[in-house]
């Protein structure tokens, strides 16, 4: 491959040795592609303001045999906002530890990177929160592991559907991790481990999956379907995805910040 | 397959641990202590049983001691009311080689990474809450990497600390000394814009 020259979001900084670090990059024409910044620690060096940790950048790399070498670099968008904020600190580590983690090197996913660049960008304006349930949504999609919301994911059953948002008493819709897809009440019989969840929420599941990320930002969500989609979609990519990212743990620090601020500074000195 | 015989590959297994050393390099070492005289490879294993066994972290400022408090903690000209914010004890070496700053120091052992599961209570946060809160603590300057991870705990701790009445100051990020601005990248230009001086 030579000398190339590709459009890439930093997922992952490693200070290596005296004065490098390590990437990992999500480019757009080449997948997940791990590469070497020489001499990047330096305050002297020009690569340095084009390879920060979740910057949309223009680089130029030399393919090497493990790692490619970043020769030039220019950042297109550096996303400032992100260190302003520990909750979108939070959730754009979700976006780029979640890609890390699902994709193999250099399998070209131009779909997932747009998909990366467009939540990146929705970030400063949006809600993290959502904005972190409808990524993780059109990831699987993007994967190919888009949970099936319409007819029971079990067969064609009498031409049964998901009952719609807003019936009154209609109970829960089950739905299935294992086979990706909702049950119908016959199925969700005889399956064990299926997951109620609420129409709602399989509503506003269906609504992330066929609207475009800018737009669905911009989502009304109830705190009780927020919830149940956070640990559906939890469970959803930890059983199909095998991973189980230590930025949600994070995340989930992000929510008790109150505490963690009182705690130490109401804890009396020992 | 030829292996090592078992100490000579525990040997390379132990160096492969330091940061920085692949598998060759590792090699290299693990021979180079086999080849050295007895005394240098004895003297280094000394060093670094001696160095764990004498060093711990100052209950003050965090640093590196091998007396509690530490050497700058003890230091009665130094400006008691000043508390510069690090990552790591080697930035504390870097500082001190400026010879400019004459305050005291307070050694975060790390910055928050969510990638790494790095959260606040993993980094010495609640000791720098109490530590400024003794009165005699005036300013705290953040000194952390310009980096994602640096800035984002810097707004962390500047959260934290406003509401104690000090006055928090972050070093400025710019232009390196001697470079030259046609050749500066656009995010440290955009940086030394918002961290302009008054003249
Ligand atoms: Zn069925
Ligand atoms: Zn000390």
């Amino acid at each position: 491959m030579g000398i190339y020259k590709e459009e890439a979001i930093v997922l992952r900084s490693m200070a290596y040795g005296e004065t490098d670090r390590i990437l990992t990059l999500f480019t757009r024409g080449a997948g997940k592609v791990a590469a070497i910044a020489k001499g990047v620690r330096k305050p002297s060096s020009r690569l340095r303001g084009a390879v920060q940790l979740f910057s949309h950048t223009h680089l130029v790399l030399y393919a090497g045999r493990t790692l490619d070498t970043i020769t030039q670099g220019d950042a297109d968008e550096t996303f400032g906002f992100i260190e302003q904020d520990l909750d979108r600190l939070a959730a754009a580590s979700c976006f780029t530890e979640l890609i890390d983690r699902l994709t193999m090197d250099k399998q070209p996913l131009p779909k997932l990177f747009q998909l990366l660049l467009a939540a990146l960008r929705s970030l400063e304006g949006a809600d993290p929160d959502l904005l972190g349930r409808i990524f993780e949504a059109k990831l699987l999609a993007a994967l190919g592991y888009q949970p099936q919301l319409d007819g029971c994911v079990m067969g064609h059953h009498d031409g049964w559907q998901a009952p719609a948002s807003g019936v009154v008493d209609v109970g829960p819709v089950w739905f299935s991790i294992e086979r990706g897809g909702v049950l119908c009440p016959d199925c969700a019989a005889s399956c064990s481990g299926a997951l109620p969840l609420s129409p709602a929420t399989v509503a506003v599941l269906a609504y992330f999956l066929r609207t475009p990320l800018d737009r669905a930002v911009r989502a009304r969500v109830e705190q009780r379907s927020r919830s149940e989609l956070a640990s559906f979609l939890r469970s959803f990519i930890t059983y199909h995805g095998d991973v189980r990212p230590r930025s949600w743990q994070f995340a989930g620090a992000c929510k008790d910040k109150a505490k963690l601020a009182t705690d130490g500074v109401l804890t009396p000195p020992a | 397959m030829f292996l090592y015989p078992e100490p000579l590959a525990a040997l390379v297994e132990s160096l492969r641990k330091l940061p920085g050393i692949g598998p060759k390099t590792a090699q290299r070492l693990a021979l180079y202590l086999l080849h050295a005289p007895a005394i240098e490879a004895e003297g280094i294993a000394h060093s670094i049983l001696e160095a764990r066994e004498k060093i711990f972290l100052c209950s003050v400022c965090g640093n590196f001691t091998d007396v509690d408090p530490c050497v700058l903690c003890q230091d009665v000209s130094r400006d008691q009311s000043l508390v510069c914010v690090v990552e790591s004890p080697r930035d504390i070496i870097a500082f001190e080689r400026t010879r400019d700053f004459r305050g005291l120091y307070h050694v975060l052992h790390g910055v928050l990474s969510p990638i790494d599961g790095i959260g606040p209570s993993d980094l010495k946060i609640a000791e720098l809450l109490q530590r400024v809160q003794g009165g005699s603590v005036k300013e705290v300057i953040l000194a952390l990497n310009p980096n994602v991870e640096g800035g984002a705990t810097s707004v962390y701790l500047s959260q934290l600390l406003k509401p104690l009445n000090l006055r928090v100051t972050r070093i400025a990020h710019g232009l390196p000394v001697g470079g030259d601005l046609e050749f500066a990248d656009t995010a440290t230009l955009s940086r030394s814009f918002l961290g302009r001086q008054e003249l």
